[in-house]
């Protein structure tokens, strides 16, 4: 929060943002606490405080609240890469799911856990995940050019996404066994259950450097707006920022599918709705799409506990029935204005 | 004609029946399909009637007799193996129905064994077994030596009885009508996940179990570097660091007592030791 009124870019848009971005904070509070509330067993809030080792203090301050913590880091991320994916290649439909770092990003974190890896060094977890993440942004420039339209994004997408899935079934495939098989798979569901503090602070270094290389493309992505060849008369070195939104986006991602799985649709659902309330500007988008990934996180998480299903739901499983109908959605949209 | 040739059949088997009996001294020549009849075939058979057991019984992780099963062949479980075996009996567990209705198509002879949920149940079955296998003596001493846990420890000056949970991969644990329940209360252990309602076994959430305060966390430690389990993350939270302390971790490897047999009178002495121990349970902050 504070890197934004800190930024160098801030000036009179931010200023302009203010309203929208307390309206945001409020709501993000509001759910980080409703979320602190919901559990098995009914905790009082004063256990985030408490000192000792009361069961409140316990479950407040080692489990309930890594869960807040994550899903607000998460999230934020999230929403922020979906944000500058979009701005840098000027399509609504760009997200870390979408165009296959979410998948990659997951075949790196199955190949450590599958190995084994995770025991014998934790690190191994997210740095796997982020180099997966690496890997599929950097193919996808590769394979769909600087300014892809929307087809070959999706098409480059979809052919990232299947090789990682299909990768991951081969890991699946050769698990030892049928529980190494259906603990990869429920893994990839995504989830922040009985996550801890460890996993918070093992992700969060990641995510806050992916956080701050994304945040400060935006005078750049403002500029990409008038087209290349404008923002490089700009002055903007836009191989540069290339390779920062690269970097950024394959460490929040990465970082975040390394101790949650794969969370998809965030990036996409939130910069889309809130584009219109930052006058379609996408360096307003950026801090605002931070505090509403936090937000819609934060709220997805309480849905899969509050949801009465007989197993609790996977976080991701939740992201995704909401996002893949946005998506199809958004398509329409995009095609008719293409149209 | 034809059935008076059946008849005839049969009347030749029993005479062959009744004309090997008194030779019965010959024990029968076993096999066993599954994890816990291995325990009981090579706690109450000898060696020489041994023909293979299900694979892992030479394992320590998992295997209480395991140097027992060293150099004994080991099968898949499967089916067709002991067809082409052709033991006198096959041990198997509960749980192989399709495997036990296939073998009794080619007149297979199937021992079943149950998974106790009492020691008397255990002391009974070993009872059973020993008289099927031809060695009612032994089986005698080791459930002799069951029963006189049966009874249950008597409770402990204080009144209070140390409680304690067995905690696995995802939070899986077992409850009041399983053998680990019983050996927990024959040391002289309440079990958590049984004072919860727990019945066999279930995921116990973790916020659950921290309320429900277990003096100690029974941690079964298998731990196979080739088969890493991402549920086992769950064993190490820092939420059960701080309510167990340094003392209540207490690793109770599976093997002692997933299996009844030889294991179980030493998993109660074991478990029992614990209390009696100098750590003070419940105190340990």
């Amino acid at each position: 929060m504070s890197s934004g009124s800190s930024h160098p870019m801030s000036g009179p848009p931010l200023l302009a943002d203010l309203p929208l971005l307390a309206c945001l904070a409020v709501l993000v509070a509001v759910l980080a606490g409703a979320s602190l509330m919901i559990g098995e067993v009914a905790v009082p809030m004063s256990g985030l405080f408490a000192g000792g080792n009361s069961t409140a203090a316990i479950i407040m301050q080692e489990i309930r609240l890594p869960r807040v913590l994550l899903a607000l880091a998460i999230g934020g991320t999230l929403g922020l890469a979906g944000a500058a994916l979009q701005g840098l290649l000027r399509n609504p439909l760009a997200e870390p799911g979408i165009i296959g770092a979410s998948s990659s990003a997951a075949l790196g974190a199955v190949i450590v856990l599958y190995f084994g890896l995770f025991n014998l060094f934790p690190l191994a977890l997210p740095l796997a995940a982020i180099a997966g993440a690496v890997i599929a942004i950097a193919l996808l420039f590769a394979l769909a050019g600087r300014d892809p339209s929307v087809l070959t994004l999706i098409l480059a997408g979809i052919a990232l996404s299947s090789l990682a899935g299909a990768l991951i079934s081969l890991a699946i495939n050769l698990s030892p066994d049928a529980l190494s098989a259906s603990e990869i798979v429920f893994w990839l569901l995504g989830s922040l259950k009985d996550r801890s503090m460890d996993h918070f602070f093992l992700s969060l270094p990641f995510m806050a450097a992916g956080a701050l290389l994304l945040l400060t493309t935006g005078r750049a992505l403002d500029a990409l707006t008038l087209g290349e060849d404008m923002a490089s008369t700009l002055g903007f070195d836009l191989k540069r920022v290339r390779v920062q939104l690269i970097a950024g986006t394959a460490l929040a991602v990465g970082a975040g599918v390394a101790v949650a799985g794969v969370v998809g649709f965030v990036g996409l659902v939130v910069p889309h709705l809130l584009r219109p309330f930052v006058g379609h500007e996408p360096r307003r988008l950026l801090l605002a799409s931070t505090f509403g990934g936090a937000a819609l996180l934060l709220a997805a998480d309480i849905g899969v506990r509050l949801i009465p299903t007989n197993v609790e739901m996977k976080l991701g499983v939740l992201t995704a029935l909401v996002g893949a109908p946005f998506f199809l959605f958004l398509i329409f949209k995009v095609r008719r204005s293409m149209a | 004609m034809v059935r008076s040739a059946r008849l005839w059949g049969i009347l030749v088997a029993a005479l062959a029946a009744g004309a090997t009996a008194p030779a019965e001294a010959e024990p029968p020549r076993v096999m066993s399909i599954e994890a816990c009849a291995n325990q009981y075939v090579l706690a109450l058979a000898d060696r020489e009637q041994i023909i293979s057991l299900a694979k892992g019984a030479d394992d320590p992780r998992t295997s209480f007799l395991h140097e027992k099963a060293r150099g004994i062949p080991a099968n898949q479980r499967s089916a067709e193996e002991v067809i082409a075996a052709n033991p006198d009996l096959v041990f198997t567990g509960p749980f192989s129905r399709r495997t036990r209705e296939f073998l009794q198509r080619f007149d297979i002879e199937i021992v079943r064994t149950k998974r106790p949920k009492t020691l008397g149940d255990l002391s009974a079955q070993i009872r059973r077994v020993a008289g099927i296998l031809g060695h009612p003596e032994r089986g005698e001493r080791l459930a002799s030596s069951i029963d006189g846990f049966a009874a249950g420890a008597p409770p402990l000056s204080g009144g209070q009885r140390p409680t304690a949970v067995i905690y696995r991969g995802h939070g899986y644990s077992f409850g009041a009508d399983t053998l680990v329940n019983a050996i927990m209360s024959a040391a002289g252990i309440d079990n958590i996940a049984t004072k919860l309602g727990y019945k066999r076994g279930g995921y116990v959430p973790l916020e659950i179990l921290l309320v429900g305060k277990p003096d100690y966390l029974l941690d079964d430690t298998v731990r196979n570097p080739m088969r890493p389990r991402i549920g086992a993350q769950i064993i190490r939270h820092p939420a059960l660091h701080r309510s167990l302390g340094k003392s209540g971790r207490i690793e109770f490897p599976v093997a002692y007592w997933l299996c009844g047999g030889e294991a179980t009178p030493v998993a109660v002495d074991a478990l029992a030791g614990i209390t009696r121990g100098p750590a003070t349970p419940g105190v340990d902050q």
